[in-house]
């Protein structure tokens, strides 16, 4: 290792090669950024083509005439204004070309028509993304918390200390967050009255429900960030800082912390995107309008256009958080700058 | 999609490989003896009540938990202890169900990636990728639009959501066990590839993914009374732990312990599961240290 | 600071430190009343195996054992000051301030999220040694101090982007930044290539020259040997034997300590046994001398009691019964009987032929891990490949075993084609006629071929399945009788001739030691009676004792067996110890090939012999060499780092050749 080789040599452009400009790394890892952006977005690129191949095969998947589910089960239609329902809609075309059809809708926005409600699916969504966006955002921000205060107080400290964090850790994430709203209704909304039951006209009505949605979620990450925290703290490199006389809480705060973040990092992002999944039932619980009030709606009628919009909304949200994440891992660990060219 | 790559949800989510904690086994011996009650709710829950779970008694409706109904009456005066003990049989049979399914699916998927060849490999990782980004609820939600509600549906759909991770999960398995150093070896000793795979490779890739699958239990324990909580599970008037919580919401003011109770039960039975499945995590990792 | 600075006042007075550990219900005695004293400017060598309580003394001395420990001595004083009494900010200003710290591999004992400044700039930020305006100007200094070029620039980088010995400087430069009076060293040396390792001895003694004290702890005595003034020898947490260094060496009194010297291969003729046979012991008391199980010297005093200290002299102490001076003839000194002839040049059995390998890098680059070598190994004949890390030899040896392709290049087993490129020109036809009869070896043909060459690795533990027990994972390997008690017979046979008693049978691999181990997979690699068998780094991750015992015992296996031997090794002195015949590799290439004695006595290529000068030795000193290793990391490192680009002292294209003349130079000098 010492005494040989450059590999950086032979690939390295004779632009860059003379002896001073080398030196400074920027020229690199300018194009090494640039490389993985590409690759980012080629990623997130699948992953909503994906999405939207998932969404149209599963709308070709449901069973008997689409123009029946969409006039409903109690309509006599005559086959006439069937036909016409079917050429207007386009279910007489064949099979890719509706697909080709469906793809170009979508990159106008176009997510469709609902059958229920019969307005456009982006503008059901439109109506009633903020709610949910609100919820989201408020329950991952008080999970975040959660998870840094219980984790940075308790991790590698006395086993009483810790094994009271593995008991709530453990029963924050073993609860169904809709028997956890369930109670918190009960006892705050019912009993105390200080929370509003159901809507979402005030901040007070946004407090039950987003510490319903965070705490599960609170509890997954302060695992994990207590965990980090513990193997980053097992390293050699903490001897090391504590050797220089730094002090247990600051080599928890200077040193540990970034390392345990860092899988922490993803899976608050993945999480993010569950909290979607997670809207579904909070907001049937509180009663409150959104996203989720809109899919349970849709699935429950069977509406397929709202269903795949919102899939497609929540792929969106996917690719546009690990966009995010992936940008603070390389800000988090500087090992991942060099490796990021080769992805 | 490197990023989806590395993003498991750890604890509820699904599986994790995260380092596991030593819990103490008085609590683990708890939780067993929990798990061990629940099994014979499921199997014989006649054993420890004489009332039926679908009788009626409108006179006694809605009355709070007492000597003579523990855990009261719903509003059709239905004892709620006996409702209780009933509902996990349905319960857990979709959790069960559920996690099953996606085990077999997400074995067979990961497998398929792991020793199919690289075309194979990276054509269903990208396909696996693109579902792991997707919420696991959203998913199961997706399935039921198309399928329709229903328990069986709620199987399916459950293992949809998980057959992405645990497919992941096994491929990952799979992977490292193929370039370790004991295939290595065994490569050496000139086995047959058929062989190495079924006396090396399977037992070494599915051991900690069946042990990670009774965390994965618990987990689609939850996703499975959420289905029947959102009224596309179980149907009225059968008993299940979901569908109980959410016909107590509309007495919440006045009759909490309709939908307490079966709440409780689900959390304690899931906290059972994870302790008993994080013991057994431990266990796996001191015996193989890899 | 206020403490007397008085020369009189040593640097450090330990007087019977014990420390206990409380793992579980249990309580493990680390340390058990270890004395000692360290005078200024004076460097101490406490030298031990894994688990004699070495690192956990010096942890003691910077206060840093854990929370699950208790430390207790009659005296603890560093400079004057009582250690037992501190508080924990009293502490942290000793720590760095005052007694540095470092530690083993850099890579993970600076923080890899933090810049090589960052992490030399923290002690002096803590300790505010200078003002905030001067950190940066001090950092540099302290970078430059230590022999890093460049530091302007390399402060900037992240650790992973340094090379090995660059990293143990800074982190050097780190634990001094503050100026302390002591530094602990824990393995500063072990994780390094030899001669990188050299460098950076003599870096500390550059600074013990600079009046700095100096503890250092290693397992490996004849590192210690050119820099240690004083030696304490450690064993199960007692020193065993102390005294100063050229004593300790030169007339050792305590059984381990001479154990441990015989163990150094580079010390001994070919065919004279490293390890110590010692008949069976009865076990020992438990207030009984703990080496006693393994002491040839043993008698029931020593197993009832523990020793007192015997003075050999004023400064030199063993603690034995029976501290006699090795007699002139010891059984210890026994050849191996037959010391091995030249093996009669057999025919030719593999025959490696322009092998060439290249592999992606992390970063995207390719790096070329073999470049067109060439060999053979003949029947029944030991052949030593030796290179530092990087040097591709792991990469021949996969290529010689057949789990990987080569890019170039051909291997034939026994005259027949084994391993080889896929042929390129053949596969571009597209015919399948022409991929057929190609060159390209099939896994499918190879296999019935595979059982007559064999391996054994640098971690056997990995290569054991681990739901595994011994009987089956050396019956797995047995593949001429199917199964039954035949099989076991065999299984024990084997175990028998690799000196493991059968009652290992039910074991599983995490429940053996690590000399075990190694044991089992040499069983295993015999099984099928193979006509060779490679071995990569197979003592690298064991002691110093139990690599002395897997020597002789592969030594005698082979000449018994009249199997071949591919031995690949990074350390001269085992290779020594193995082969007849030597390959000298470096970055991918053959540098040099001959006979063991005549490479040895005379090296052709300026690399061997810097290897061969780097070996440590317990009867070497100061030497001339290290002046001019200094300088060669110095253009060595230059284009050495393994990720961007930098600027190589030799115009882009020139090879590692130049170099190479260069610092043989400067040798010259």
């Amino acid at each position: 290792m010492t005494l040989s080789r450059d590999p950086g040599n032979h690939l390295r452009p004779p632009l860059f090669g003379g002896r001073t400009l080398t030196r400074r790394r920027t020229p690199v890892r300018g194009r090494a950024l640039l490389r993985s952006a590409a690759k980012r977005f080629a990623a997130g690129a699948t992953v909503m083509l994906g999405s939207a191949t998932l969404a149209f095969t599963a709308l070709q998947l449901v069973p008997g005439d689409p123009v029946a589910v969409l006039l409903g089960p109690t309509t006599s239609a005559s086959p006439q204004v069937r036909a016409q329902i079917r050429t207007e809609y386009g279910f007489d075309r064949p099979v890719p070309v509706r697909f080709a059809h469906y793809l170009g809708d979508l990159v106008r926005g176009d997510l469709g028509t609902s059958y229920q409600l019969q307005q456009p699916v982006t503008k059901l969504i439109n109506d009633q993304l903020w709610p949910t966006v609100q919820l989201v955002a408020a329950a991952v921000a008080l999970a975040v918390v959660i998870a840094v205060v219980s984790a940075m107080t308790t991790a590698g400290r006395r086993p009483s200390l810790r094994a009271a964090a593995t008991v709530w850790e453990l029963v924050a994430l073993s609860t169904p967050p809709f028997w956890l709203g369930i109670m918190l209704l009960t006892v705050f909304s019912f009993r105390l009255r200080i929370f509003p039951v159901a809507g979402a006209q005030s901040v007070s009505s946004l407090v039950l429900p987003a510490v319903t949605l965070a705490l599960s979620v609170a509890g997954v990450l302060a695992q994990v960030l207590r965990e980090g925290l513990e193997a980053a703290l097992a390293q050699p490199f903490v001897v090391t800082a504590r050797a220089r006389g730094l002090s247990r809480t600051a080599v928890r705060v200077r040193h540990a912390f970034r390392h345990a973040a860092a899988p922490v990092l993803t899976l608050t992002g993945w999480l993010t995107g569950t909290l979607l999944g997670g809207a579904v039932l909070i907001e049937t619980v509180f009663a409150r309008p959104g996203i989720g009030s809109l899919t349970l709606q849709a699935v429950t009628s069977r509406d397929l256009p709202v269903v795949m919009g919102v899939v497609l909304l929540s792929a969106f949200a996917v690719v546009l958080i690990f966009t995010v994440v992936d940008l603070l891992h390389l800000a988090i660990d500087p090992r991942l700058r060099t490796a990021a060219a080769a992805i | 999609m490197t990023t989806v790559d590395a993003v498991f949800p750890a604890g509820v989510g699904g599986p994790s490989r995260t380092r596991l904690r030593r819990i103490g086994r008085p609590t683990v011996v708890v939780a067993a003896a929990v798990l061990v009650l629940v099994a014979f709710m499921v199997v014989a829950p006649g054993l420890f009540t004489d009332a039926s779970p679908t009788d009626t008694d409108p006179v006694n409706a809605l009355a709070g938990p007492g000597a003579s109904h523990w855990f009261g009456t719903d509003q059709l005066g239905r004892d709620v202890f006996t409702r209780v003990l009933y509902g996990a049989r349905s319960s857990l049979l979709l959790g069960l169900g559920a996690i099953a399914l996606a085990v077999c699916g997400g074995t067979v998927l990961g497998l398929a990636c792991a020793l199919g060849g690289r075309v194979t490999d990276q054509v269903l990782i990208r396909l696996t990728d693109v579902l792991i980004a997707l919420p696991p609820v959203l998913l199961a939600l997706l399935v039921i639009a198309v399928l329709g509600s229903g328990t069986t549906n709620t199987v399916i759909a459950i293992a949809t959501a998980l057959i992405p991770l645990y497919g992941r999960l096994v491929r990952t398995e799979a992977m490292v066990v193929r370039r370790s150093g004991y295939v290595e070896a065994a490569v050496g000793l000139g086995l047959r590839r058929g062989v190495l795979v079924a006396r090396h490779v399977l037992p070494n890739a599915l051991g900690p993914v069946l042990v990670l699958a009774t965390v994965g239990f618990g987990t689609a324990l939850i996703y499975a009374s959420a289905l029947s909580f959102l009224g596309l599970g179980t149907r009225p008037p059968t008993p299940e732990w979901g569908l109980m919580l959410s016909e107590g919401r509309d007495f919440l003011q006045t009759s909490w312990w309709i939908s307490v109770f079966p709440g409780a039960a689900i959390t304690v039975t899931v906290i059972a599961v994870n302790v008993v499945g994080r013991y057994a995590q431990s266990q796996l990792a001191g015996r193989t240290a890899r | 600071m206020s403490a007397p600075d008085a020369p009189d006042t040593p640097m450090l007075v330990v007087d019977g430190l014990d420390v206990t550990f409380q793992v579980g219900s249990e309580r493990i005695r680390a340390v058990r009343g270890v004395s000692f004293t360290l005078a200024r400017g004076e460097c101490l060598a406490i030298v031990g195996e894994s688990g004699s309580g070495k690192s956990v003394t010096a942890r003691t001395l910077i206060g840093l054992t854990g929370g699950r420990s208790t430390v207790s001595a009659r005296q603890l004083s560093f400079d004057g000051e009582d250690l037992t009494a501190l508080t924990g900010p009293q502490w942290q200003a000793i720590r760095g301030r005052r007694i540095g710290l470092v530690l083993q591999d850099a890579l993970v004992s600076l923080d890899p999220l933090r810049t090589v400044g960052a992490e030399v700039a923290e002690p002096l930020r803590i300790h505010r040694i200078v003002n905030r305006a001067e950190v940066g100007e001090r950092v540099m200094s302290k970078l430059a101090d230590v022999g890093v070029p460049d530091p302007q620039w390399r402060a900037r980088q992240y650790p992973h982007q340094l090379s090995g010995g660059l990293r143990q400087r800074a982190l050097i430069a780190s634990a001094i930044a503050a100026g302390p009076e002591l530094l602990l060293a824990d393995e500063p040396t072990t994780a390094l290539d030899v001669t990188v390792a050299a460098q950076v001895l003599n870096l500390l003694r550059q600074l013990k020259h600079g009046g700095m004290s100096l503890l250092l702890i290693s397992h490996d005595l004849a590192v210690m040997a050119g820099l240690a003034d004083r030696i304490a020898v450690m064993y199960s947490g007692l020193i065993v034997e102390q005294g100063p260094a050229e004593r300790v060496l030169g007339n050792p009194r305590h059984p381990y300590t001479r154990a441990l010297l015989a163990a150094v291969p580079a010390m001994h003729a070919k065919g004279t046994w490293l390890s110590v046979s010692v008949p069976d012991q009865p076990p020992a008391g438990p207030g009984g001398c703990p080496y006693a199980a393994r002491c040839r010297l043993a008698d029931q005093r020593c197993r009832d009691e523990l020793p007192t200290p015997a003075k050999i002299e004023a400064t030199h102490d063993a603690l034995c019964w029976h501290p006699v001076a090795e007699p002139a003839e010891t059984p210890e000194r026994l050849s191996i009987a037959q010391a091995p002839e030249p093996a009669a040049p057999g025919d030719i059995l593999i025959e490696v032929e322009g092998v060439s390998k290249r592999f992606r890098s992390p970063d995207g680059t390719w790096h070329e891990a073999v470049r067109d070598v060439s060999f053979q190994l003949r029947v029944g004949e030991a052949l030593g490949v030796v290179g530092e890390s990087g040097s591709g030899k792991t990469t021949v040896a996969r290529i010689v075993l057949g789990l990987l392709e080569p890019d170039e290049g051909t291997v034939r087993f026994a005259g027949q084609p084994w391993n080889a490129a896929k042929d390129r020109k053949a596969m571009a036809d597209g015919t399948r006629a022409a991929n057929r009869s190609g060159r390209r070896i099939r896994e499918r043909d190879r296999r019935r071929h595979r059982r007559r060459i064999q391996a054994i690795y640098q971690d056997p533990l990995g290569s054991f399945d681990p739901r595994y027990t011994v009987e089956r994972i050396v019956g797995e390997a047995v593949i001429d009788i199917r199964r039954g008690r035949d099989r076991r017979a065999r299984v024990v046979e084997l175990l028998d001739q690799v000196g493991l008693p059968a009652n290992l049978l039910r074991r599983r691999p995490l429940e053996l030691s690590g000399g075990q181990r190694q044991r089992v997979a040499i069983a295993r690699a015999l099984a099928p009676s193979p006509d060779v068998i490679v071995c990569d780094e197979p003592v690298s991750a064991l002691d110093v004792s139990i690599q002395a015992q897997i020597l002789d015992l592969l030594t005698v296996l082979q000449r018994d067996l009249g199997v071949a031997l591919l031995f690949i090794s990074h350390d001269l002195g085992v290779i020594h110890h193995v082969s007849d015949r030597l390959l000298v590799m470096k970055d991918g290439r053959v540098v040099e090939t001959g006979d063991l004695s005549q490479v040895f006595s005379q090296p052709v290529h300026a690399y061997t012999q810097k290897l061969l000068a780097a070996i440590p030795r317990p009867d070497k000193t100061d030497e001339p060499v290290h002046r001019a290793s200094v300088r060669w990391e110095r253009a060595g490192n230059l284009c050495a780092t393994p990720s961007g680009p930098q600027v190589p002292t030799s115009p882009p294209g020139s090879d590692i050749g130049n170099l190479i003349t260069r610092s043989s130079n400067v040798m010259r000098n």
